[in-house]
C-alpha cells in the first residue's frame, strides 16, 4: 500500500478522528449556536431602529469566524503537547501527510460549512423575528440576510481587492501550524508570534523606505508604482510591470495558506514526543 | 528485528546515550532494567520512532522507525507508561481504532478483555487507570504487531490482575514477535522474560539471556563464611544470607531478577568478566 497516501486509511482517520471528539464537537456547535442568538437578541435590544442590520450581521460574521476559527485551529493538534496524547496520535498507523489532510479537512472545511450552516441558520431565524416581532413607533428597516460570499473588506490597491475569505484561510492556516509548533497555549503564542512577525515587517518596511528609496510615495497601487519626489515639476514615476502587482496579488490570495500547510506537514512529520 | 546501532540520544543539552549498540530478535521477551532516568523509556522511544536519534541508526524490520510510515506504524504497537484513551465506549474504541491493523484479531481482544474482567460494552471514561491500562493491553496484544514495546506496564495493576497480565502475555508469545518490556517491578515478570538487559548512565551494564544467567550464576540461601566470600552481592534476612555467586557446581537455581538487578549494578566489573570468560 502507498505509504503516503491511501484513501482507505485517511477514511479510517476522518472516522476515527470524529469518533474521539464528536461529543466535544457537538456541544461546542450548541455553544456557539446559544452565543449567537444571544449577542443578535442584545443588538435587536439596543438598536431596534435597525434590527439585524447588515453590518451587525457581518461584522457578527467575520470576527466569530477569525476568533472561532483560529482558536479552533490552534486546537487541533493541542494533544501534541501532551506526551500520552502526542504518542497515540504519533502512532496511530497513517502518513503525516494523511494526518495533516484530515486537520485541513476538519479545521478548515468541515469547521467552514458547520460554521457557515449555524450562523445562516441563527440569522435566518433572528432576520425573520426582527422582521416580525419587533415593534417601536418608530419606522423600522426590514432587515435581510447578507450573502457573506460577496462581502470584501480589505483593499488590495485601487482596482483590486482581496477576499475575506481568502484571508480568513490564511490566517486560520498560521494557526494550524502554531499548534503543532507550540505545546502549550498555542493561541496566545500564536498570535504573540504573528504580532511579532508584523512588527519586523513594518519594521523592515520602513526602514527599507527611509533609508534604500528616494524621498517619494506610492502611488497607483502599493509596492509596484513609487513616484520620486525632486521639486514638485520633475517628479519622476518609477513603475514595475503590473504582473508584478498580479503575481503578489496572487500569492497574497492563494499561495499563504498553502505554503503554510506545508510547513506544518513538516513540522508534523518531525514532531516528537 | 531490532537493530540499534552507535546510537546517541539527548534531551537538550542532556545527553542520555553516547553509541549504544543492541540488537533484539523476534521470538524472544526481552527485560530492560536500570534505575530512574537511565534512557529505558528513551529508548523505547526511540524504537517507536517517537524521538530522533541525534547519531547512530535505530531499524526495525527494515525501517526506519522517524520516518513513522504507516507500514512500520502497523508493525509496532507500544504501551507506554503514561498512555491516552479516549473517552468513548469499548466498542466503537475497536470499531475505530483496529481498523488501522490488517491483522488485528477481534477474538484474542474479547478473550483478553474477558481474563481481565472488563465488560465488552463498558465505556472508557467510566474508567480507572489501571482498567483502562488492561484494555490497552489487551489491544496492543491483538494487533498482533511484530514488536510489542510496553513501559512499566504492570504499573497499576492490582495483584489479580498482574497473574493475568502474565497469562495472556505468555499466551501471546511466538517466534515471530518481539515483545521488549521496560521495568522496575521485575518479581511481576520473573518468568517471562527471556533476555534480561541492564542499562545505566545511557550504556548496555548487562545483556544476556536467562538460560545462559542461570548457568553461570546461582541465586541461594547460604549460612556459612565461606559461601560469602565468594559471593557477588548478599542480602541478610532472618532466615539466612541470600547471595548471588558464580555457579561452580552446575547446580539450577531460580532466577531472582531483583537480586541479579542488585547484584549487577553494585558489582557489574566482576560478574561481566565471569560471563565474558
Amino acid at each position: 500500500m502507498n505509504q503516503f497516501f491511501s484513501f482507505k486509511r485517511f477514511a479510517l482517520l476522518v472516522m476515527k478522528h470524529w469518533a474521539d471528539n464528536k461529543k466535544r464537537y457537538t456541544l461546542s456547535v450548541l455553544a456557539f449556536m446559544g452565543v449567537l442568538i444571544a449577542w443578535f437578541v442584545l443588538m435587536m435590544l439596543t438598536d431596534t431602529h435597525h434590527p439585524m442590520a447588515e453590518n451587525v450581521q457581518q461584522m457578527t460574521f467575520f470576527f466569530s469566524l477569525f476568533i472561532v476559527g483560529t482558536f479552533f485551529a490552534s486546537q487541533y493538534f493541542r494533544d501534541l503537547g501532551s506526551r500520552a496524547k502526542g504518542s497515540n496520535f504519533l502512532l496511530v498507523p497513517a502518513s503525516a501527510f494523511e494526518k495533516l489532510l484530515c486537520s485541513l479537512l476538519y479545521s478548515a472545511l468541515l469547521f467552514f460549512i458547520v460554521f457557515t450552516t449555524v450562523f445562516y441558520m441563527v440569522d435566518f431565524l433572528m432576520v425573520t423575528i426582527s422582521n416580525n416581532l419587533v415593534r417601536t413607533d418608530q419606522p423600522v428597516e426590514k432587515a435581510r440576510v447578507i450573502n457573506i460570499f460577496k462581502v470584501i473588506l480589505v483593499r488590495f490597491n485601487t482596482d483590486s481587492t482581496i477576499n475575506l475569505l481568502l484571508f480568513y484561510f490564511s490566517f486560520q492556516s498560521a494557526f494550524l501550524l502554531g499548534s503543532v509548533y507550540f505545546p502549550k497555549y498555542s493561541f496566545i503564542k500564536t498570535t504573540i508570534s504573528g504580532f511579532i512577525a508584523c512588527f519586523i515587517i513594518f519594521c523592515c518596511m520602513y526602514f527599507f523606505n527611509g533609508q534604500l528609496l528616494p524621498e517619494g510615495d506610492y502611488v497607483k497601487g502599493f509596492l509596484t508604482s513609487y513616484n520620486v519626489y525632486v521639486d514638485g515639476v520633475n517628479d519622476h514615476l518609477v513603475q514595475v510591470p503590473a504582473w508584478i502587482g498580479e503575481v503578489f496579488r496572487f500569492l497574497m490570495m492563494y499561495a499563504i495558506a498553502p505554503y503554510l500547510w506545508i510547513v506544518t506537514y513538516y513540522r508534523l512529520k518531525e514532531k516528537q514526543v | 528485528m531490532i537493530r540499534i546501532h552507535d546510537l546517541s540520544f539527548a534531551y537538550k543539552k542532556k545527553a542520555v546515550f553516547e553509541g549504544l549498540s543492541l540488537q533484539f530478535e523476534a521470538g524472544h521477551v526481552y527485560g530492560l532494567l536500570g534505575k530512574n532516568g537511565t534512557g529505558k523509556s528513551s529508548l523505547l522511544l526511540n524504537i517507536a520512532g517517537l524521538l530522533q536519534p541525534k547519531a547512530g541508526t535505530v531499524t526495525v524490520n527494515g525501517f526506519t522507525p522517524f520516518e513513522r510510515l504507516p507500514a512500520f506504524l502497523e508493525s509496532i504497537f507500544m504501551v507506554p507508561e503514561e498512555f491516552y484513551l479516549p473517552d468513548i465506549p469499548i466498542p466503537d474504541f475497536i470499531k475505530y481504532y483496529a481498523a488501522f491493523y490488517p491483522h488485528f484479531n477481534h477474538d484474542k481482544f474479547k478473550n483478553h478483555i474477558s481474563v481481565f474482567e472488563i465488560p465488552a460494552d463498558s465505556t472508557l471514561q467510566n474508567m480507572s487507570y489501571g482498567q483502562k491500562k488492561k484494555v490497552l493491553i489487551s489491544f496492543a496484544l491483538a494487533t498482533n504487531a511484530r514488536v510489542l514495546l510496553m513501559d512499566e506496564p504492570t504499573n497499576g495493576l492490582d495483584i489479580i490482575s498482574k497473574s493475568q497480565f502474565r497469562r495472556i502475555l505468555a499466551e501471546a508469545l511466538d517466534e515471530e514477535r518481539c515483545i521488549i518490556i521496560s521495568t522496575h517491578q521485575v518479581k511481576d515478570l520473573e518468568n517471562l522474560i527471556d533476555r534480561i538487559t541492564i542499562i545505566d548512565e545511557g550504556k548496555i551494564l548487562f545483556d544476556e539471556n536467562v538460560d545462559e544467567i542461570t548457568k553461570k550464576l546461582s541465586f541461594r540461601f547460604v549460612y556459612g563464611k565461606p559461601d560469602l566470600a565468594t559471593a557477588f552481592y548478599s542480602e541478610s534476612s532472618l532466615m539466612g544470607n541470600m547471595i548471588v555467586g558464580p555457579n561452580m557446581e552446575g547446580e539450577e537455581t531460580k532466577l531472582d531478577l531483583e537480586l541479579l538487578y542488585k547484584a549487577i549494578v553494585t558489582n557489574s566489573g566482576q560478574i561481566t568478566q565471569l560471563f565474558q570468560s
